[in-house]
């Protein structure tokens, strides 16, 4: 049963991290694809503030590694 | 940079300023005493006389003519080149108009060719079918002929005639003729009067009607049909001859026109940069900035050509004016390709750090961090060594190769240290993991993340905290040693966690970071404790070098199981080849955006002081 709970925790961990990521970058993809349509050179910057919200997931990750692993 | 002030006789400024652009090393400036206002002496800018105004409405005018004419020529190669006037002379403008004319003609011989043959192409059969038929109506009246496509259906082909029989009076004729692959072609002949009836009547019933090309409008039917079949053993030559006519008029024109659009260009740019020139009745001067490296040349250059009449003065850098002087950046050779990495944030202000070294030494680390495979990073070296040797791109390709081959040979590098070809076949091929299995050893790949990024943004506080204190910014500097000294407290305690160091070093790091912590809330307050929190998320954000890695490896991974477990073996082998191909562009992408963002995001802010005024000098072409 512990080892069910682990999963279900991790899954979480990954998930909701996931998901909030998911939420940043579609708000952030809306209004760099407005940006870029006025100002083509932000295409660099935009692609860069996509990759930021990146760290909530990638924490996400590494909670569920954690749990998974029992910090082992 | 050297702040330079050219000054001369006023008969000289035109010369003057064309040297200048040809020497192209000088950013213009408006003279400081200009931009204070109108009453200092004589001295004011120069305007445009009224010759002038001319010109650069002539020369805007053709620079818009040239290029809508160079983006309607098609790609060519070299011929003979025509000459043109330049492009403030009168007779620029028609000899423009003529070649757009030259053009059009030349574009519409090739379109109405290309007309016909189409026409020829798509209805051959039917038009074969259709030209043995002759028009004819059962009564007296003007015959109007019209083809039509319809398939193979008597009962159709029926209805029809009754329809057009009935709306005509009965005065009218239907003929089919077979035309093969189950279509027919169909010649109606109606009296002339019931055309537009009949062409809705066609329209509404879904009819395919044969359209000719215009050049055959005036011609009946059934003889446009006859001339057109004649024509389609001529029509291919014809049309690569006119289509040659037009390669050879863009070949002997596009030169031309580029070089008059860069005439045109350089001496707009002349008149514009009049304006930010001063003059008194009797001189001139011309202020800017330049490297300091470059004004022993332009000085000897501009006393050579004016004989001594036309002189240059240069100063460093007043106080105040540190936001006006523009930034170059200065690099070794090897290191200049790391510098288009920076072309994303803004430029760094005159006199604060360039980062580009440290780019070069990280960005390609924590690359390979991530990829950290020999067989990607063997791939990814042949393909930057054939982007280089191609010389795609031209300046901008070769720097991007350069930095592409040393992301590489990280890449092989790291590979080789964590065992790795391909996933888990470096194996098979007897290659034993020398620094940690990725795969294995998840927790210590996080570690080594989490120390590589401590290094780093300790790096970044580091430089932060030097020049802050260079600059006499004392309570900032403060501030940031308070930050380097809770990094450096967190490195033991980090080693204790992971058990590499013994519990006694937690003491004197739980000190560091007490000093760090109070040298902090000296130099900025309590909101530098705010400050200490978000260095240790910046460094936390580095665990993404160990999440990107574990993916890439385990995907490889999936694909070498893929391989072995699917059958048939081809089937299995493509699929893994596949998925490696997926794993290696995903490996690509990622791990790049996710360097550039720990450097612009975690690194840069610790010490970046970005804001710098670009260096652009006035030069031909620009």
């Amino acid at each position: 049963m512990e080892r069910v709970y682990s999963a279900v925790a991790a899954a979480f961990a990954i998930g909701v991290g996931a998901l909030a990521t998911a939420w940043v970058q579609s708000r952030i993809g809306t209004a760099g694809a407005g940006a870029l349509s006025e100002k083509p050179e932000l295409r660099g910057a935009v692609i860069v503030m996509l990759a930021i919200p990146e760290t909530l997931v990638i924490l996400g990750f590494v909670v569920a590694v954690l749990i998974l692993t029992g910090g082992q | 940079m050297a702040k330079v002030q050219v000054l001369g006789p006023r008969r000289l400024l035109d010369e003057t300023l064309a040297l200048l652009q040809e020497q192209g090393v000088l950013d213009l400036r408006t003279p400081s005493l200009l931009e204070a206002g109108p009453a200092h002496g004589s001295l004011h800018s120069v305007p445009l006389r009224e010759g002038e105004h001319a010109i650069e409405s002539a020369l805007e005018a053709a620079l818009e003519s040239i290029g809508q004419l160079l983006a309607a020529l098609p790609p060519a190669g070299r011929g003979a080149e025509i000459s043109l006037p330049r492009p403030e002379d009168p007779e620029f403008a028609p000899r423009i108009a003529a070649l757009a004319g030259e053009r059009s003609a030349l574009e519409e011989r090739v379109a109405a060719l290309k007309d016909e043959w189409n026409v020829v192409d798509r209805y051959g059969r039917l038009l074969a079918a259709l030209a043995p038929l002759r028009p004819a109506l059962p009564r007296p009246g003007e015959p109007h002929s019209i083809g039509l496509v319809m398939r193979h259906d008597s009962r159709a082909l029926e209805l029809l005639e009754a329809e057009l029989k009935n709306l005509t009076d009965g005065n009218c004729s239907v003929q089919a003729r077979a035309a093969g692959e189950g279509q027919l072609a169909v010649l109606v002949t109606i009296p002339r009067q019931y055309t537009k009836e009949v062409a809705a009547l066609l329209f509404e019933r879904g009819v395919e009607e044969i359209r000719l090309p215009a050049r055959y409008s005036g011609r009946p039917l059934v003889d446009a049909l006859r001339l057109l079949l004649s024509r389609e053993r001529d029509l291919p030559a014809q049309i690569a001859a006119a289509e040659a006519d037009m390669a050879r008029f863009a070949a002997q024109a596009a030169p031309a026109l580029r070089r008059a659009l860069r005439e045109a260009h350089d001496r707009l740019a002349r008149l514009r940069a009049l304006a930010t020139c001063g003059e008194t009745h009797y001189a001139f001067v011309v202020t800017g900035w330049l490297p300091r490296a470059r004004v022993p040349p332009l000085e000897a250059c501009l006393e050579a050509t004016s004989r001594g009449r036309v002189t240059l003065v240069a100063y460093p850098p007043q106080p105040g004016e540190e936001e006006d002087v523009p930034v170059v950046l200065e690099n070794p050779r090897w290191l200049r390709p790391f510098e288009r990495l920076l072309a994303l944030v803004p430029p760094p202000t005159y006199g604060s750090l360039d980062p580009t070294p440290y780019l070069a030494i990280f960005f390609p680390l924590l690359f390979g961090l991530m990829l950290g495979d020999a067989g990607f990073g063997v791939l990814g070296i042949g393909a930057a060594l054939a982007w280089r040797s191609r010389g795609w791109g031209g300046d901008a390709g070769r720097d991007y190769a350069a930095v592409a081959l040393a992301c590489s040979l990280s890449a092989l590098l790291f590979g080789i240290l964590f065992g790795e070809v391909f996933g888990n076949l470096g194996a098979g091929l007897g290659l034993r993991p020398l620094l940690l299995d990725r795969r294995q050893a998840v927790l210590s790949f996080l570690s080594v993340a989490i120390g590589v990024g401590l290094v780093h943004v300790s790096l970044g506080t580091a430089l932060g905290a030097f020049q802050s204190l260079r600059h006499r910014h004392l309570r900032e500097g403060l501030a940031r040693v308070g930050r380097l000294l809770l990094l450096g407290a967190a490195a033991p305690a980090g080693l204790v966690l992971v058990g590499v160091a013994s519990r006694a070093a937690l003491l004197p790091s739980l000190l560091l970071a007490g000093a760090g912590a109070l040298l902090a809330l000296a130099g900025e307050g309590p909101m530098a404790l705010l400050d200490l929190v978000l260095s240790l998320g910046n460094v936390l954000s580095y665990a993404r070098l160990m999440a990107l890695g574990l993916a890439s490896v385990l995907l490889a991974e999936v694909a070498n199981h893929m391989a072995a477990a699917v059958h048939p073996a081809a089937v299995g082998v493509a699929l893994a080849l596949l998925l490696h191909t997926v794993n290696f562009t995903l490996g690509l992408v990622s791990p790049l955006i996710a360097s550039l963002r720990l450097h612009y995001v975690e690194f840069f802010e610790k010490f970046y002081e970005g804001g710098g005024r670009p260096y652009r000098p006035f030069a031909l072409g620009t």
